[in-house]
């Protein structure tokens, strides 16, 4: 079965330590405490050949080698050629022969077992014993091949002790590697291993990490890494597990730095931690101890596997202390790993293995650096909340008295993070931190222009340009300076400052004239004349720019912004051309510049040609978003034309082409329209009649969104005469309904509409719809309040505030925005909080999006909480003001009228009451509404008469 | 042949076979002869031949996906759950799973009980601490989203087992995925909305890190490790990011050839189109051993 190696070679006992330890144990243990020399010790020499004897086997029972070795020798010396004390030779040889082995005289020990084999009448346990020391010796020697036959021969013999046959089969594998056969080895162990018998897990273990070594320096890759998959999942198994894990610890290092990244990750995501695999060890050494000193009471049948399981102690009792003697072997493990993740980009798995050596590993200058790299890898995935908090962490443990190199650094990076996020403000925090506390560093004006471009991002473009200015100032000749320039410009132009923009920037093309910003530059200094309306300067500057920067990302807004300029100085052909050269490519720009080209045909008057033009426009992008738009321009034009029957039937065609299509934008526009190429209630008629019966088409048809946007454009044309057939209409519009794809404008209606009926949960659903499918569109603002009427009418005051609060900020129309103010103020006043309603009033009559009608609702109720605070003087301003301003609208201003008569009475102002009430009755509009009568009713009162 | 193994805590081993146990003792018989009582406090653990038809039924359930050839095996095993080193947990656990693959209402509560019989009777503390996290997988089944979350995160405190870790830590994937789901749902266009984004951000990297974990911290346990890449992978390829879907899935063929996961991987990468490398990204190297 085992064939020696045939070459020959010095033994090495480095790697096989671990099994001479355990053999060389076997030879001394058990230690017994040293015994105590005689009182009168006789020189040897003075000696018979049993005293001789006698001397010495007490000596090594006593494992005085040294001593036994002493008197053995001179009892050969003495007595080894006479005939009569043979016996006491040969009784003696094979203990000298073991002295020998622990004087590592091994040529001599080999010499005596040799000649104590040949003793026929030895004992078989002496004989078997001395067999394997033989082998022992011959490795030590150098005889690798005779010590492997030895082996051989040893394991082979099944009446061999079975221990002791399992250790000469691993000192037979063993043999190859003193050779740096590793090839040899690999082949021997890896073909032996699974034929080994179960009881020899422990052996098999051993044999593994052999078999490990020697597949890695016989650099047999897929073989080592096949094996490492193998063994990983079963390693609580082995006794050696500290030996294979940093065999696979080297082994992924290696692999590493030939950047085999993948192998690499194979050997060091299975590695356990340091504490793991000492706790593991620590578990199974007492276990082995406990096993031990079960095996001692039952005394001494049980010696070898004593012997064996002592063997297994040691072993990893060394390993443990070779183990825990390894400084920062989690941090080399961890970095190596997270390195070996970087190498494929996995920016994610390298953060979080850094993530946690960071919060794991005591901080030294490697800690540190895998924190710094933490923040790097999050900053790679892009998730900026990591970023953050991997820089915080960083800041936490290295940020005490700056000791840290990299705290600029990490304040750099949270900043980035913070920005990322939209914190801008407290991102200018970290840059300002940065900036101020480092201003000697690099990064310190990366930093301070950070924080100017945070400000620029918040619409604080003054306080910006005073950062870039500090910085130009600060870092004269700092590489950051060109930047700094060119971003005052941009600012000052921001803050429509033009002129000094324009010299800003003329400043910084003077001294960066070849500089990174200079397109940009040029074109804002074209931009700034365009958007001052000196458009003839500007297309100067346009011009210049297009034969300048050619090719430039803005070429194609340049040569837009160029035609604006040139048909606004009048020259309508040369911006038409202009606006001709922009390329089709560039989808959106061209599009644009496709409607500029039909505004200017309208502008010159000649409808014909806007007609001709969206024809074409139409015709050759018939899947153009802006197709229902197009069709819009072109049937005015036809109308102008003087066709109003061409003009609808243009709109009513493109309806069929495109109002089936959710996406298509601008189809709701193109029936906004409609009402006026209908003049007159005759016209409207046939408008609505016409409208029905498409409706009815395209229902029959299956055609949703047509029947839906007809139906929603029916009901706009009716509701200027009809509002409750508009709103029956509207509730119709559920029936085609697709929140997710319809336009919101329609869902809105049709939630009012259904609200308006007090169908409360089908509002309320439509509403929630709208905002789920529709976050960003302006008809967001009517669900919020439309919520907050359904909860106000379920009386939960409180949900409604916050649907009110919601609504008012997300408006951007300020319609709903207003309204929700003004049945917040409502709810406020009502919960007695006066100042607060106050404050929701006087938002509205200060919001320039406010509509008179709801300015005059606010002074109403502004007068109302002005009484409430016992302020009728107050009250009185505001009821006049509400009046007075807000004449139009009916009921609020006659509510107005009466109560500043009220006020006024209470104030004691009689004939100032009288006045307002009989005000009020004069204008014939408001005599026959409620307060007019109450007014009468005062005014009887103070008179006593008919008013 | 005997078949059943019986170690003593002295290191002695019998071959046996055993005829019944208490908590106590068990009885033995001897070389097929002598019938013995050993006390539980001399033995080690026990090495229970498989019982008959074993194999089979668990091979057989396993490739189906079908717990009921299990059953009979389970119910006989049960008494075994406290004997230290017998399988009877692990092939609850797997009766479990399956039991819970196809998620009638019956079989899962059927499930519910194994769960519970291994999380209060198994003899290892790994099982009892898999079972729980079997458990409060299926409470997450049911929709108990909220009630999981607190309990997985005190099982991640109290638990010092690599596998019953990293299940706590797929339980808490997973809950961070079906709250990104809900989350979704309800905010279909979240890229608009600005209170929605860091919500959705947070449950997409809390996901991802948990079912990372076993690959990351853990690769030694490959079949989880595994698990846990390909359903990071379906969970990339799930929100749209396709690229480090391919790219998970290309970790699970190099890292994990062995795993069941590795055909479906392979495939996914085959399906979709690579993610475009940064500037100076080494090349992956070819896995030594077992090629895709």
């Amino acid at each position: 079965m085992m064939q020696p190696c045939q070459r020959s070679a010095i033994l090495p006992l480095t790697f096989v330590g671990g099994m001479w330890l355990m053999l060389g144990n076997a030879v001394a243990a058990p230690k017994k405490e040293p015994t105590a020399p005689p009182v009168q010790e006789q020189q040897a020499a003075d000696l018979t050949a049993p005293e001789l004897l006698k001397e010495g086997r007490a000596a090594f029972d006593g494992q005085d080698f040294a001593k036994a070795e002493k008197h053995f020798d001179q009892l050969i010396a003495d007595y080894g050629e006479n005939a009569e004390v043979a016996a006491l030779v040969d009784e003696c040889r094979p203990m000298l022969a073991m002295c020998k082995v622990k004087a590592k005289a091994f040529e001599e020990a080999v010499v005596l077992i040799d000649a104590s084999l040949k003793n026929a009448k030895l004992p078989t346990a002496a004989r078997e014993e001395l067999q394997f020391w033989r082998g022992i010796c011959l490795l030590q020697t150098g005889e690798v091949m005779p010590a492997q036959e030895q082996f051989g021969e040893y394991y082979a013999d099944e009446k061999h002790d079975r221990t002791r046959r399992f250790e000469a089969f691993l000192l037979f594998g063993t043999g190859y590697i003193q050779l740096k056969d590793y090839a040899g080895a690999a082949d021997f162990f890896g073909d032996q291993i699974p034929k080994l018998p179960p009881d020899q897990a422990e052996v098999g273990g051993r044999a593994t990490v052999l078999l490990l070594h020697s597949l890695i320096e016989a650099g047999r890759d897929d073989e080592t890494l096949s094996l490492i998959r193998r063994t990983f999942p079963k390693l609580q198994s082995l006794t050696q597990i500290v030996s294979f894990q940093l065999l696979t610890l080297s082994l992924g290092a290696q692999l590493l730095a030939d950047e085999k990244h993948y192998a690499a990750i194979t050997c060091l995501n299975r590695l356990w931690p340091r504490e793991r695999l000492l706790k593991h060890q620590q578990t199974q050494l007492d276990a082995w101890k406990q096993r031990r000193d079960l095996l001692k009471k039952e005394g001494a049948k049980r010696e070898a596997l004593v012997y064996q399981v002592e063997g297994i102690i040691t072993r990893i009792e060394r390993e443990l202390e070779t183990f825990t003697r390894i400084e920062s072997y989690d941090a080399a493990l961890k970095l190596r790993l997270a390195q070996a993740f970087m190498g494929l980009q996995r920016w994610r798995e390298a953060g979080m293995i850094l993530d946690e050596a960071v919060a794991t590993l005591e901080p030294d200058k490697t800690v540190e650096q895998a924190a710094i790299t933490a923040i790097d890898c999050w900053q790679q995935t892009g998730d900026n909340a990591r970023v953050i908090a991997a820089a915080d962490r960083y800041l936490d443990i290295y940020a005490e008295h700056r000791r840290g190199d990299h705290v600029p650094d990490a304040l750099f990076a949270k900043g980035e993070g913070l920005r990322g996020e939209g914190r801008q403000l407290e991102a200018e925090k970290e840059f300002g931190d940065v900036a101020n506390d480092w201003p000697l560093l690099p990064i310190a004006p990366r930093a301070m222009l950070m924080g100017g471009i945070c400000q620029m991002e918040r619409g604080q473009s003054d306080t910006a340009l005073i950062t870039f200015e500090a910085l130009r100032k600060r870092f004269k000749k700092g590489p950051l300076h060109e930047d700094a320039m060119f971003w005052e410009g941009m600012a000052l132009s921001l803050e429509r400052r033009y002129d000094e923009a324009l010299k800003r920037l003329a400043a910084h093309l003077e001294a960066y004239p070849k500089g990174r910003y200079t397109p940009a530059a040029d074109f804002e200094r074209a931009r700034c004349h365009h958007n001052q309306t000196k458009h003839t300067e500007a297309a100067e500057l346009f011009k210049e720019w297009l034969k300048q920067h050619g090719g430039d990302k803005q070429e194609n807004e340049a040569r837009l912004l160029l035609a604006e300029s040139l048909m606004a100085s009048g020259e309508m052909q040369a911006g038409l051309k202009m606006l001709a050269e922009i390329p089709r490519e560039d989808s959106k720009l061209w599009e644009e510049a496709q409607f500029k080209q039909g505004e200017a045909l309208r502008k010159l008057g000649d409808s014909e040609k806007v007609r001709a033009h969206y024809e074409t426009f139409i015709k050759e992008n018939p899947r153009s978003r802006r197709l229902a738009e197009a069709a819009m321009w072109q049937s005015r034009a036809v109308q102008k034309l003087g066709q109003p029957d061409a003009a609808r039937e243009l709109v009513w065609s493109t309806l069929e082409k495109v109002g089936d299509d959710p996406a298509n934008e601008g189809v709701e526009d193109l029936l906004g329209g409609l009402t006026k190429l209908y003049r007159g209630p005759d016209e409207l008629r046939q408008l609505t009649t016409e409208l029905e019966e498409r409706t009815a088409t395209a229902r029959k048809a299956g055609k949703k969104t047509l029947a839906l946007r007809l139906t929603w454009a029916e009901a706009n044309a009716v509701r200027p005469h009809s509002a409750l057939q508009a709103q029956n209409l509207c509730c119709s519009l559920s029936d085609f309904l697709d929140p997710a794809v319809h336009h919101p404008r329609i869902i809105a209606d049709c939630a009012d509409a259904w609200r308006e009926v007090k169908s409360i949960a089908r509002a309320k659903q439509l509403y929630l719809d709208l905002r789920k499918w529709h976050p960003r569109a302006v008809e967001k603002e009517r669900s919020s309040y439309g919520l907050g009427m359904i909860s106000l009418a379920a009386g939960e005051t409180d949900e409604a505030l916050q649907w009110f609060d919601r609504c008012v900020a997300e408006s951007i129309t300020g319609a709903s925005g207003n309204d929700a103010q003004l049945e917040k103020a409502a709810l406020l006043r009502k919960a007695k909080k006066p100042q607060e309603a106050v404050v929701a009033l006087e938002a509205v009559t200060t919001n320039r999006l406010a509509t008179s009608a709801q300015k005059a609702r606010a002074l109403l109720a502004l007068g109302y909480a002005a009484m409430d605070a016992g302020d009728d003087k107050r009250a009185a301003k505001h009821f006049e003001r509400c009046y007075v301003s807000g004449a139009k609208w009916k009921d609020t201003a006659a509510e107005a009228w009466l109560q500043h008569g009220l006020v006024l009475e209470k104030l004691k102002e009689r004939a100032a009451a009288l006045t307002a009430y009989r005000a009020l009755l004069e204008k014939k509009d408001l005599a026959s509404l409620s307060p007019a009568k109450e007014a009468r009713a005062r005014i009887a009162a103070l008179e006593g008469g008919v008013p | 042949m005997a078949g059943d193994v019986l170690t003593l805590k002295n290191g002695r081993t019998a071959d046996c076979r055993i005829l019944s146990f208490t908590p106590a003792t068990v009885k033995i018989l001897w070389q097929d002869k002598e019938e013995r009582e050993i006390a539980m406090t001399d033995i080690e653990f026990i090495s229970f031949a498989p019982l008959p038809g074993e194999e089979a039924a668990l091979a057989k359930a396993v490739s189906a996906g079908d717990s009921n050839p299990l059953m009979e095996t389970w119910v006989k095993k049960i008494p075994r759950l406290g004997i230290a080193r017998n399988n009877a947990g692990e092939i609850g656990l797997t009766y479990a799973e399956l039991l819970s693959r196809n998620p009638t209402a019956d079989r899962l509560a059927r499930a519910l009980t194994v769960y519970q019989q291994i999380e209060s009777s198994d003899w290892s503390a790994e099982r009892r601490g898999r079972a729980r996290v079997g458990r409060m997988r299926l409470m997450l089944r049911q929709g108990r989203v909220e009630e999981v979350k607190p309990e997985a995160e005190k099982l991640l405190k109290e638990s010092q087992d690599a596998r019953v870790l990293i299940e706590v830590q797929h339980v808490l994937a997973e809950t961070a995925a079906e709250k990104l789901r809900a989350l979704l749902k309800e905010h279909p266009r979240w890229e608009q909305e600005d209170d929605v984004r860091p919500q959705r951000e947070r449950l997409f990297h809390e996901a991802l890190d948990a079912y990372l974990y076993p690959h990351v911290f853990h690769g030694s346990e490959e079949d989880l490790a595994a698990r846990g890449l390909w359903a990071a992978a379906q969970f990339y390829k799930e929100n749209g990011e396709t690229g480090a879907a391919r790219e998970a899935a290309e970790d699970l063929v190099h890292l994990y050839p062995s795993a069941a996961e590795k055909t479906a991987a392979a495939e996914l990468v085959n399906q979709l189109p690579p993610r475009k490398k940064q500037a100076g990204a080494a090349e992956a190297d070819t896995p030594a051993g077992e090629e895709p």
